[in-house]
């Protein structure tokens, strides 16, 4: 993996590991909260906190918003320096592509221009050469074979030899690809392991699943990549689940088509243990719509329970200060009452010995605006029926 | 006719999801703190405006995750202090 390749892997996880889960558990826990302390509140007139939760919710909804932008941004950043979503190079276009000429399809045009450094170039057939050391040794084809015209075509071969389980047709196979065909597994698998180790997973592959895939897969690609150095299957695990790759030196940098072939085999493996066959690039794209599709749906959902929540609250808030001024009112008219009352007592003539309880104060507290005939306080009726209503 | 048993009883389950909402709060909030230690130490030297936008989000994040658990504490205060008029 080149430094570039560790610099992506690197921001990729932390980007992916952005709280975004916790963020949603304390959403609906705030929610659920919010919800039960409105029905008890329906009974009483003081806030609760609910205010306050709803400020709360806000505040992580906000930070929910802030998490996913700067998601965007890093993954802009990759795109910037040349990565691909996953982490991986992004594809290269057709003149920056440097193809060794030993190993150029058919169709590719000659080479011209500055020579290829020797590097890149150090023996004819340098990729099938690797491939048999891979695979365990063995005779690879001497030629291409141009009916491998694309990486998508060497991946469904693959993926059908190592379901055969058939080492040498597996080593044919990957050997009479061309070299830029082959390396091109290294673009179109990666993003199909993490999907389909999800689906092994049951859950979005994180970082202590990396035991279990390793336990569940490393075995079975060892027995068809014998050669593999273990680094690299353990570099390619590490990044299904989102994870720095494990760090090493530069003399133990991988063959440039040990990524490649270990992705290939690394997909096969999974979609035989999975059962499936290799998705088709629409089906994937479909899923993936289907997917974003779901989650932009769940998002506005959860944004609309939102806003009836806090039209909820609105709506309370304005109820409440109607009913402490329906009770500010109510308790003027007891005060008048009383003061009305009093005022009677004391303009009664004295010796006047009609019962109390007949005329005097009550025939007063009767004609009293704000007082029912039955003489119970006039402020409990609209201050009562407010608050429960 | 709800009872004050019931009330209690109903609020004493509500600050259980707040708290447990908190803990989710708090958790997303040492992952984001470290997910900036990642990135700090693996962008350090970059210029590039959509690295500073990114690490500039990152910390809005992590401001409002404290200002949504500051919330949350006067949220259990008030819903306490209610609890103990009852």
């Amino acid at each position: 993996m080149s430094i570039v390749e560790d610099l992506g892997a690197q921001v990729r996880a932390a980007a992916d590991d952005l709280p975004l889960g916790q963020l949603a558990v304390a959403l609906e826990r705030f929610g659920l909260a919010a919800e039960r302390l409105r029905w008890v509140r329906q009974e009483s007139a003081d806030p609760m906190g609910v205010p306050e939760l709803s400020s709360a919710v806000e505040h992580a909804e906000t930070a929910g918003y802030a998490l996913r932008v700067a998601q965007e941004q890093l993954s802009a950043y990759l795109a910037a320096i040349g990565l691909a979503a996953d982490g991986a190079p992004a594809p290269r276009t057709a003149p920056d592509q440097r193809r060794p000429a030993h190993d150029a399809p058919r169709t590719a045009p000659a080479v011209s221009g500055a020579p290829e450094p020797p590097a890149d170039a150090p023996a004819p057939r340098w990729w099938a050469v690797r491939v048999a050391e891979l695979t365990g040794g063995g005779t690879t084809p001497p030629r291409p074979d141009g009916a491998v015209a694309d990486s998508g075509e060497l991946l469904r071969r693959v993926v059908r030899e190592v379901r055969s389980g058939d080492r040498d047709r597996l080593r044919a196979e990957l050997g009479r690809a061309h070299a830029d065909v082959g390396l091109g597994l290294a673009a179109v698998a990666p993003p199909l392991l993490r999907e389909l180790a999800g689906e092994l997973l049951g859950h979005p592959p994180r970082a202590e699943d990396l035991p279990r895939l390793r336990r569940d897969l490393a075995g079975r690609v060892r027995d068809l990549l014998p050669g593999l150095p273990a680094p690299v299957l353990e570099t390619l695990l590490s990044r299904v689940c989102r994870m720095p790759p494990p760090r090493r030196g530069d003399a133990e940098q991988p063959h440039a088509a040990d990524p490649a072939v270990t992705a290939g085999v690394l997909a096969g493996v999974l979609l035989d243990r999975l059962g499936r066959e290799l998705p088709t690039a629409d089906e994937r794209e479909r899923r993936a719509a289907d997917g974003r599709a779901a989650q932009a749906e769940a998002e506005e959902r959860r944004r609309a329970a939102a806003e009836r929540n806090r039209a909820a609250d609105a709506e309370w808030e304005r109820r409440t200060a109607a009913a402490r001024r329906e009770a500010d009112a109510a308790r003027a008219r007891v005060a008048a009452a009383s003061r009305h009352s009093a005022e009677v007592r004391r303009g009664a003539r004295p010796g006047d010995d009609r019962p109390a309880a007949s005329g005097g104060p009550t025939e007063a507290r009767r004609d009293t605006p704000g007082a029912t005939a039955a003489g119970s306080p006039a402020w409990r009726t609209p201050y009562r029926r407010d608050a429960d209503g | 006719m709800a009872s004050v048993a019931e009330l209690k009883a109903a609020i004493d389950v509500a600050l259980q999801q707040i708290g447990d909402g908190q803990s989710a709060v708090q958790a997303a909030g040492e992952k984001l703190a470290e997910a900036q230690q990642i990135l700090a130490g693996a962008l350090e030297g970059s210029g590039h405006e959509t690295v500073e936008a990114a690490q500039a989000s990152l910390t809005q994040a992590s401001q409002e995750l404290e200002e949504c658990l500051a919330a949350t504490l006067l949220a259990v205060e008030q819903a306490q202090l209610y609890v103990a008029t009852l």
